[in-house]
């Protein structure tokens, strides 16, 4: 739990600090973005999400998005992210 | 000749195979329904008399495997040398699936590209350029709709008529380092754009995929935390109480009917000859079988309703709904798909863990998937909320949610033991599209599942009722056991211990630890046991339950109060499952010592929940405390105490391992 | 014995050796399940180590 709001903390206090770069989860929902950053902190999940179509200057279109998690459009596949991958992901 | 289907998740490889086989091996609208290799031969109107075996694979995204599933498929095109691939690509998701396609162009191996679900792209308005498609990739390039078999003669006729030559790479990865993740990675990006550029010329969309369509409102209400998670107990209480109170006991009345007239027609002309001929016959295989086979309609109506929602796409927003809930518990939301495969069969339920990625939550789901009384528990179920509950609905639904709140208390006890860090768990599953599911399919799903149970009652419970029968009849000097000495017969003497045992839960009878012990061989044997050593078959009878109030016939017989009968029906349902689901769990598990907790587990479970739903029940229903209290207190206590040390045990352990990892950084939070 | 006792042994004998054989063949290919729908693919996997 401890590390989850330490995670938390530093991705929004990051967030907060450069205007226009922001997680997933700060988005606006319907509206396309470009991936700025991915940064899961683990190799393989970034290739994962590379394999899915997701990375650096692709579009992904955020649909809806709940507390903690949302629903995006990379490629022409949709998808529910969590909240470690929403918040990993910068648009 | 082998040919292999290979392409991304819920692309509709099963589908097609099925198809070109004409087998039925389990499809469904997720990606991860297969989870292994599948060989068949190809039907001869598909292979033209020649000899073509059709190998279906996992679904993956690409060549570098991701879960354990997706490495089967990438180590079986790489070593397995099949004489053509057949590469399914999902023509909805050309982008993302060209990726693959461009990769298994370079094996050498002849591809032949099926754009698959084509009827959704004309339904959509988007337009592919086969023709040139075909030249870019150079490989050839068919529409299909493997749902209705179109185009699939076309794709296997090419890929037999070019089975064992070589293919062209339209792309071919630079001679680079594999080792260097920065040179991998600028590799796989090129290759990326060189699919851009591909779908940028040969696609034609109307309807762009970001666009925001009724389907999204629908999923973003059937994912909101409170509302998704009381549709979803809604739909499960609504498949439940069709098949288990409305529509399955209705046809299981009739179909009763028709058994217990052939067993007295059986009993009748055997009416002058020996005893032990007519117990056999009519009592023992009759019986006993026709007791298992009453409960059939129950079964598969329920199969049937699982196969629509397997088929529809549902699944999968379960999955992201549950995800949080699963994960406060240390799963993942991919454990939803194991514990809803698991209402059908504990065993495809422990496979489907595979798609699970992080190995202890795949090693906990497995372990406790089985929680989830399956299909095989229904008879179960039936037999005891019919005779002590006058049908009541509310045990099933009971049963089932009871199953659910055992796999959220067995997954924190997992995470207390193995001393669970929190480590980064991620979770992404692709929403698949809506379809409407097909009665069809589901009926074909559900004649399937019928036709293996009547099997299963037809073989080995037949053999298991007779050899309970004969052990029933007999002593140990091979005599046949007098009327009033029934305690003195091979059965009783085996059972009588185990019934020991279980004193403290309420049922310390032989017949019925007998009959739990056959349901280690399946779990239908309980109720085929029960119907032999206390001579009954008409477990589902209408007129029956409308005498006084529960107090039928068949709960005469056994004796037991009803709370008795409500906790030996639990115990039936969370101790560990049938031998073959425990082999299931062993093969996934890779770890005895995760085999044994398992067993451990679930035998302490069942036993827990019998003992505290029997001792609190009597004193509720009777003011005092049921027989063997305290001996049944110190046997949970003890099997506390276990649990304690063995976590205790493992976390220091652990704790020394973690220290380990910690130590080269970042290791320690991916392993 | 009778003619209906004749039948019926014969009828035990013959559904007991149909219903082992069957047993005894499916084991035999090993099939882990009886009836099992799936059970070609857990033999697969048994066999097949790859995870």
């Amino acid at each position: 739990m401890q590390a989850e709001l330490t995670l938390k903390g530093i991705t929004k206090e990051e967030a907060l600090e450069v205007k226009d770069r922001m997680t997933l989860l700060e988005a606006e929902t319907g509206k396309t973005y470009t991936v700025k950053e991915i940064n899961t902190d683990d190799d393989d999940m970034n290739s994962f999400l590379f394999r899915l179509g997701c990375y650096e200057g692709e579009p992904i279109t955020l649909v809806s998005k709940k507390k903690n998690s949302c629903i995006v459009v990379i490629k022409d596949g949709r998808y529910n992210l969590d909240e470690l991958l929403s918040e990993a992901i910068i648009v | 000749m082998r040919i292999a289907f290979a392409g991304n998740p819920n692309s509709g490889k099963t589908t097609m195979y099925n198809a070109l086989t004409g087998r039925s091996e389990k499809v469904g609208n997720w990606g991860g329904v297969t989870v292994g290799t599948k060989e068949f031969k190809i039907k001869d109107e598909y292979a033209g008399g020649k000899d073509v075996t059709a190998v279906d694979l996992p679904g993956a995204y690409s060549m570098s495997p991701f879960t354990p599933e997706e490495g089967i498929t990438s180590e079986y095109v790489r070593t397995a040398n099949p004489d053509a691939i057949i590469n399914i690509v999902d023509a909805t998701n050309l982008s993302r699936s060209l990726f693959f396609t461009t990769q298994l162009l370079e094996l050498g191996i002849p591809v032949v590209v099926a754009l698959n679900k084509s009827d959704i792209n004309e339904k959509e308005g988007t337009e592919i350029d086969v023709a040139k498609l075909s030249e870019k990739l150079k490989c050839p390039v068919f529409e299909t709709t493997s749902t209705e078999g179109k185009g699939l003669s076309d794709v296997i006729g090419k890929a037999i008529s070019l089975a064992g030559s070589s293919q062209d790479a339209p792309y071919i990865q630079a001679d680079i380092n594999l080792h260097d993740k920065a040179a991998v990675d600028a590799e796989d990006r090129k290759r990326y754009s060189f699919v851009n550029d591909i779908v940028a010329a040969v696609e034609k969309r109307k309807q762009l995929s970001s666009e925001t369509t009724g389907s999204d409102k629908a999923d973003a209400i059937l994912t909101n935390p409170v509302a998704g998670i009381i549709i979803f107990a809604a739909v499960m209480y609504c498949v439940f109480w069709i098949s288990q109170t409305a529509l399955g006991p209705a046809i299981a009345d009739w179909l009763v009917g028709w058994i217990e007239t052939f067993q007295e027609w059986v009993a009748g002309q055997l009416e002058n000859s020996p005893a032990i001929v007519s117990t056999i016959l009519a009592d023992g295989i009759v019986g006993g079988v026709g007791a298992v086979v009453g409960f059939l309609p129950l079964v598969v109506v329920m199969y049937f309703l699982i196969a629509l929602l397997e088929d529809c796409g549902y699944m999968t927003r379960v999955s992201a709904v549950m995800d949080p809930i699963f994960k406060r518990v240390g799963l993942s939301g991919k454990s939803v798909i194991p514990v809803v495969i698991g209402t059908g069969c504990g065993i495809p339920a422990i496979m489907a863990c595979r798609t699970i990625r992080d190995e202890r939550e795949r090693r906990a789901t497995s372990m406790l998937a089985t929680f989830i009384p399956c299909g095989a528990k229904i008879p179960v179920i039936a037999l005891f909320a019919g005779a002590f509950f006058a049908g009541a609905g509310w045990v099933s639904t009971i049963s089932y949610f009871l199953g659910l709140a055992l796999i959220f208390l067995g997954a924190l006890l997992i995470k207390w033991i193995t001393g669970y860090k929190y480590r980064k768990s991620f979770f992404i599953m692709e929403l698949p599209k809506w379809k409407m599911p097909s009665l069809k399919f589901a009926f074909k799903s559900m004649m399937e599942r019928a036709r293996a149970y009547i099997i299963k009652a037809a073989t080995i419970i037949l053999v298991c009722n007779l050899v309970v029968q004969l052990m029933q009849t007999y002593n140990w000097q091979f005599q046949i056991v007098e009327e009033g000495a029934e305690n003195t017969s091979i059965l009783a003497s085996i059972a009588t211990p185990f019934a020991f045992l279980l004193i403290p839960l309420g049922f310390g009878a032989w017949q019925l630890a007998a009959a739990a012990i056959t349901g280690f061989i399946a779990k239908e044997n309980v109720v085929g046991t029960l119907a032999v050593v206390y001579g009954l078959t008409a477990f589902i009878d209408v007129d029956e339950l409308e005498m006084t109030g529960g107090a039928n016939t068949v709960a005469a017989t056994m004796g037991m109060t009803a709370v008795a009968a409500l906790a030996y029906l639990f115990f039936n349902l969370y101790t560990p499952p049938c031998f073959a689901a425990i082999g299931a769990m062993n093969s996934e598990m890779q770890s005895k010592g995760w085999l044994w907790g398992a067993i451990g587990l679930q035998l302490g479970t069942g036993y827990t929940v019998a003992f505290l739903v029997y001792q609190t029940g009597t004193l509720m229903t009777e003011g005092h405390l049921g027989t063997g209290f305290l001996p049944g207190l110190i046997a949970v206590l003890c099997m506390a105490a276990a649990v304690y040390f063995i976590g205790k045990k493992t976390r220091a352990h652990f704790d020394e391992q973690y220290e380990l990892h910690r130590k080269d950084g970042k290791q320690g939070a991916a392993a | 014995m009778n003619m209906p006792t004749v039948i019926a042994v014969i009828a035990i004998v013959l559904i007991v050796f149909f219903a082992v054989r069957y047993i005894y063949k499916e084991k035999k290919k090993g099939t882990k399940c009886i009836g099992c729908p799936y059970a070609d693919s857990c033999q697969k996997h048994q066999s097949g180590n790859s995870c």
